[in-house]
């Protein structure tokens, strides 16, 4: 008896539970990827492109762009479903891509807008663009967009060229008081997305960016690097000389020294280890002091690039680097307060070793 | 030889009334032949001058034995008072009516002589011969498989069971058919209490008649409307021997060549002979292979109902444009498109069951032409639920039991409904109801999801895996085995 | 088969009535309400509720085979102690019922916003009423399926561990919290569920002497989880973002991606279903023998029927995440107040038995 009492219990309420909430697969427009852009129209200053894969059939890759204008990300969500006879849904987007402008801005809004919208997941990429976020998004690529941005973007980064940033790490970032957030940054030349280098930001603000070679130097001081190269350019007489760096690891250490109670300086020592792959220089290198003044060579290099990069990020104000964060270990937590976060970076001085191996050079001496 | 013995049937009858007013012999004959009155198959011969009348039934015994053991001395015999061939030992003396009923029932002759009734056995076993069991094929291993008699049964099952200790009761079951049930156990090892347990539940069956071992385990089952079966049962004698061995009682039915294995855990209907003749580690494997069979048999089409049709931001970016392309034609909500095509499968392998091996063959073609090309390129399914639905009716196959895999197949059904108007949580809900359906189940008072819950440790050697035979060192707890050490 | 619940099975069932949908708040209940390192609270709070339980483990030693009931009515006449029981079988049905509202309505966050809350609470109410009719044994049984089947959540942590760093827990302890004591009665109401053992007793196999042990194996179980999870949660989210994300353990799952799955949290959130109806069940249990004990007239078999609909009318009204909360405070409240006082009460009058006896 209270097996089927249980049992039609259930079948009744279930059919009329279900139902209101189905998304059917094939009656859904499934946005892949979304840009925002700063406008100056009437009706809204949020520019909103997504950009929907064609579904209707399995040969054909056609996309579909959609561009609305709004105040907020639900508006626009609001407005390109009028634009559609299906039903606009948001949880395949793959990639955001901030315009600009709008990055320059403050990206606050849209960022934690999609952290509350439960349909998106945390792993949504976020890009960068160097101009109108919606020019990115319309680039004729094969298969679609989405996608495309999305395999750029793990390959770029498996490579360790730039960070792998996600709306959760980008928050998170933007949290926490000893980091800021940093984001790839992308831009269309010739009808084909390039990818420029890392969009620095601070709080919730594009600030400035590095290129790509400096990009991949910031991810060495950033965090542990798994494989990735280098190609170095050093003047040599009248000749400039390339070294391909190819390297399999590299761990960084942030020490703290403080005077006192005071924070005195920061030390960032990257150690290094790989192999020389290419070398234009007139002398071969076979001897143990060959290499090592090679190794030398490289090591400087690659400081001098590093001291450029926390350069920028002084004056620019912002700590890419969580260098915040190792302050934040080493103080107690009403000197961590009354600390002027601001001017963090800006007042400490950081210094850069890099401590460079070369294991071998490759096939030939 | 035939033409005599109706001829003699024919003057038989006409002796009847005669001889049935001549009444020299005691009234056990006449009573005797009043209870088979209008069973025209029935055989009554009179020897006057020996006093000696002698009753059987004509398809039920072996024309042979008929002639060398009974009928040749009857004819040699010359005096009444000189009947020696009735203290042969294949006669059987008898006054009792009851049993001089149920031997001419069980295709013996009754030989009346002298107010006494001598039952002989020449029954003509007509037989099917010992072949492998189709249901439960090995590729490695015995293969022969049990017959429709008991009584080859038993004699497969004592051959391999070499024991003293291997102890059979017979009960009768049955107002009407009066067949026999056979329980075994080996004591010292099945514990008795389980046993008087299985006997007790046996003999208080009230029906007229029991056709197959099947039949009877619904019957003795402690949940008679659960939607799985209770009990396992096998058609291999190795099998067999090896659950004896282990502790469990066995009931062996007369008529059916599936004996019955008490108590079965769940998991019990997921393992196969093989399991144990292959090397430890590949029968792991395929034990393993063969849960997560009954994992996608279960619930891929649920799944795929339930991400088409709540949870669309499951699907990896690289499937999703196959599935919305695939589905982008098809006119049917995916709840009905699954159930559809679910269905018309179940019609299929319905039809492929019943028809002969030739005409199945069609079936296949047939099924696989419409179902494959034809619906998908009408338009009808999408060809990502083709290939769902057949890999849950494929691994459907892979489970062992039949029984088992059917009633897998129905709470197949409903989890596809409840995915389809739930998604996800729906599964989560039906497979609750499993779980709790499931774990209060019990198999002759057995938990049924042992080893599982309760936990045994112990029993996980041949569980999930099947692990080497020097780590199966005590048998397993679920027929509270007296002996729990195995090797004693 | 002897049917009696397994020190194994008791550990399961502790650790599973523990654990609840809590879980999914309190990495930002301790954010908010311990500051930095709150997940260091659980371990505190945790020995909080481990000396509660050692309050019940000396009810269990002295209570010579009785059960709660009778070393209650050994003193009291049961006239007196039925308006009690009903009391305690009202506070703890309702509890239940909060929890399983609370459970469908973060559903309804995730999914079926559109569906009506009834509908879906009543699906859960009927499959709490299906297993809370069986008995014990099964019950235990059918916890240590749903067990096997949600353990492995725990291990998806092992994803989080590249995305964490230890820079994000700061070196600080305790420090921007509220430190009331509302956040005390949050945390430890998530370690509630270990009191039902008094009710247990009697259908527990006592072969073994030491049976005890195993109501501390679940807490230890149900403690391990906790911490872990807290401390990968404090870890992979910065501290003021933690304080800003409603239920951070779900947006922890919900970053698991697997090759074959995006999203996964869709199905695990569903699974956790089946936690939930385990505490629900096992108050909504306690509370059908305490109403069979208070009103022994009524028949047993519309206990259960009669304590969902009163909880249910009761707890009609609350039907928005931010009303539920309050109640969810007092009765958690309400509950640990019973944890603590009751096997104090049992030990008094076991004590006050024994000055009479001897």
């Amino acid at each position: 008896m209270d097996r089927k009492t249980v049992i039609w219990g259930i079948f009744a309420c279930l059919l009329l539970a279900g139902c209101n909430d189905q998304k059917v697969i094939e009656d859904l427009a499934i946005i892949s990827m979304m840009s925002f852009d700063q406008t100056d129209d009437p009706t809204g200053d949020l520019k909103v492109t997504a950009s929907f894969p064609n579904l209707t059939s399995e040969t054909s890759n056609e996309e579909q762009i959609i561009e609305t204008i709004a105040n907020s990300k639900k508006e626009a969500e609001d407005l390109l479903s009028s634009k559609t006879k299906q039903q606009v849904v948001n949880g395949q987007i793959h990639s955001i891509i901030l315009g600009e402008r709008f990055a320059r801005n403050g990206v606050k809004s849209v960022i934690s807008s999609m952290e509350r919208d439960q349909e998106i997941g945390s792993q949504v990429k976020v890009v960068v663009a160097d101009q109108e976020g919606t020019e990115i998004i319309r680039t004729e690529v094969v298969p679609d967009i989405g996608s495309y941005i999305d395999k750029m973007l793990k390959t770029e980064s498996e490579k360790f060229t730039i960070p792998e940033t996600d709306i959760h790490h980008f928050s998170r970032d933007y949290y926490d008081d000893g980091i800021d957030p940093i984001a790839p940054l992308f831009r269309k030349q010739d009808g084909r997305i390039v990818l420029v280098g890392t969009a620095l930001f601070r709080n919730d603000r594009y600030v400035d960016h590095l290129d790509l070679i400096q990009s991949k130097i910031l991810m060495l001081l950033l965090s542990k690097v798994e494989r990735s190269e280098l190609t170095i350019k050093m003047a040599q007489e009248e000749k400039i000389r390339n070294v391909h760096f190819d390297y399999v690891t590299s761990h960084r250490n942030i020490n703290v020294y403080k005077k006192g109670r005071e924070v005195d300086h920061i030390k960032i020592v990257v150690k290094m280890r790989g192999s020389v792959l290419e070398d234009t220089g007139e002398e071969s290198i076979s001897s143990t002091k060959e290499i090592h003044e090679l190794e030398r060579l490289v090591a400087r290099h690659i400081e001098h690039k590093a001291e450029d990069i926390i350069e920028i990020l002084k004056e620019n104000q912002t700590d890419s680097l969580g260098l915040g964060q190792y302050i934040r270990q080493s103080l107690s937590y009403e000197e961590w307060r009354t600390l002027d976060k601001e001017r963090l970076i800006e007042t400490t001085p950081v210094s850069v070793e890099v401590d460079v191996t070369i294991k071998d050079t490759g096939m030939s001496q | 030889m035939k033409r005599r013995t109706t001829k003699l049937l024919h003057k038989l009858k006409e002796l009847k009334q005669e001889a049935v007013e001549k009444d020299h012999s005691a009234s056990l004959q006449k009573q005797v032949i009043e209870n088979f009155s209008g069973c025209d198959d029935l055989v009554q011969r009179t020897f006057p001058e020996l006093d000696i009348t002698i009753i059987y039934f004509l398809h039920m015994v072996n024309e042979n034995l008929l002639e060398m053991d009974l009928l040749v001395p009857i004819y040699h015999a010359s005096d009444e008072t000189k009947l020696p061939f009735l203290k042969r030992s294949n006669f059987h003396k008898t006054d009792d009516e009851k049993k001089v009923i149920n031997g001419i029932l069980n295709g013996e002759a009754a030989v009346f002589h002298q107010d006494h009734a001598y039952l002989i056995n020449i029954s003509g076993p007509k037989q099917r011969e010992i072949q492998p069991s189709e249901t439960e094929t090995t590729i490695t291993g015995p293969h022969e498989g049990f017959v429709e008699s008991s009584e080859i049964n038993l004699s497969m099952i004592r051959r391999r069971v070499k024991s003293a200790h291997l102890k059979i009761n017979e009960i009768p079951v049955g107002e009407v058919s009066k067949g026999s049930v056979f329980v075994l156990h080996i004591k010292g090892i099945a514990n008795d209490e389980v046993v008087g347990d299985m006997i007790n539940r046996i003999e208080k069956i009230e029906i007229d008649a029991v056709y197959d071992a099947h039949m009877l385990t619904q019957l003795i089952e402690d949940q008679p409307n659960a939607l799985f079966p209770q009990f396992m049962l096998r058609e291999r004698p190795d099998a067999i021997a090896a659950a004896l061995v282990e502790g469990k009682i066995v009931v062996v039915v007369d008529g059916s060549p599936a004996v019955i294995i008490s108590p079965s855990s769940f998991f019990d209907f997921f393992q196969t002979g093989d399991d144990y003749y292959q090397r430890w580690i590949t029968g792991t494997a395929t034990r393993l292979l063969r849960f997560g069979a009954f994992i996608i048999t279960i619930g891929f089409t649920a799944l795929y109902v339930s991400v088409t049709t709540f949870q669309y931001e499951m699907i990896p970016q690289s499937l999703l444009t196959t599935l919305a392309g695939s589905r982008s034609k098809v006119p049917f909500n995916p709840l009905y498109e699954a159930l559809i095509m679910e269905i018309t499968l179940e019609f299929l392998r319905e039809a492929g069951a019943r028809l002969p091996t030739k005409v199945g063959q069609t079936i296949g073609i047939v099924g696989g032409i419409v179902i494959g090309q034809a619906a998908v390129q009408a338009g009808i399914t999408s060809n990502v639920l083709i290939i769902v639905v057949a890999s849950s009716a494929i691994t459907s196959f892979v489970v062992p039991s039949y029984v088992m895999s059917a009633s897998i197949r129905l709470a197949r059904f409903g989890l596809i409904l409840l995915a389809g108007l739930l998604g996800n949580l729906g599964i989560v809900i039906g497979v609750i109801l499993l779980v709790i359906h499931l774990s209060s189940l019990t198999s002759a008072g057995a938990p049924y999801l042992a080893p599982l819950s309760p936990f045994f440790r112990k029993d996980w050697v041949d569980f999930l895996l099947r692990a080497p035979y020097s780590l199966m060192k005590t048998r397993p707890a679920l027929p509270r085995s007296s002996n729990k050490k195995r090797k004693q | 088969m002897s049917e009696k619940i397994a020190p194994f099975h008791l550990a399961i069932l502790i650790y599973m009535i523990q654990s609840g949908v809590t879980l999914y708040k309190l990495p930002r209940m301790l954010a908010v309400n311990f500051g930095t390192n709150g997940w260091i609270m659980v371990l505190i709070v945790s020995f909080v509720a481990g000396i509660n339980i050692f309050l019940i483990s000396l009810v269990n030693r002295f209570r010579k085979g009785e059960s709660v009931f009778e070393i209650m009515e050994g003193l009291i006449p049961r006239v007196v102690l039925a308006p009690f029981y009903i009391l305690l079988a009202l506070i703890w049905s309702i509890l239940a019922l909060l929890v399983g509202k609370d459970y469908i309505l973060i559903t309804q966050v995730l999914a079926f916003q559109n569906s009506s809350l009834l509908l879906l609470y009543s699906i859960v109410l009927i499959l709490a009423f299906y297993l809370v009719i069986k008995d014990m044994y099964t019950i235990s049984k059918t916890t240590t399926i749903f067990f096997f089947l949600t353990i492995w959540m725990t291990f998806l942590l092992i994803y989080h561990i590249p995305y964490s760093s230890v820079m994000r827990l700061t070196p600080f302890i305790f420090k921007d919290g509220t430190h009331s004591i509302r956040g005390w009665i949050e945390v430890y109401t998530a370690f509630l569920g270990f009191e039902l053992v008094l009710f247990l007793f009697p259908y527990i196999d006592e072969k073994k002497p030491k049976w005890f042990l195993s109501v501390y194996v679940g807490h230890v179980i149900t403690t391990i989880v906790y911490t872990l999870i807290c401390l990968v949660s404090f870890m992979y989210y910065s501290f003021e973002q933690l304080k800003l994300i409603s239920f951070p353990v779900l947006n922890l799952i919900a970053y698991v991606e697997i090759e074959l799955i995006e999203r996964i949290e869709s199905l695990v959130f569903n699974l956790f279903l089946m936690k939930i109806l385990v505490t629900v069940v096992m108050y909504l249990w306690a509370a059908k023998l305490l109403l069979h004990r208070g009103m022994p007239s009524v028949n047993e078999k519309w206990l259960a029927p009669i304590l969902i609909l009163v909880a249910f009318f009761i707890t009609f009204r609350v039907d928005v995440v931010y009303e539920l909360a309050p109640w969810l405070l007092i009765f958690g409240f309400a509950a640990a107040g019973i944890a603590i006082g009751l096997p104090i009460l049992l030990l008094f009058i076991l004590w006050i038995r024994r000055m009479r006896n001897g």
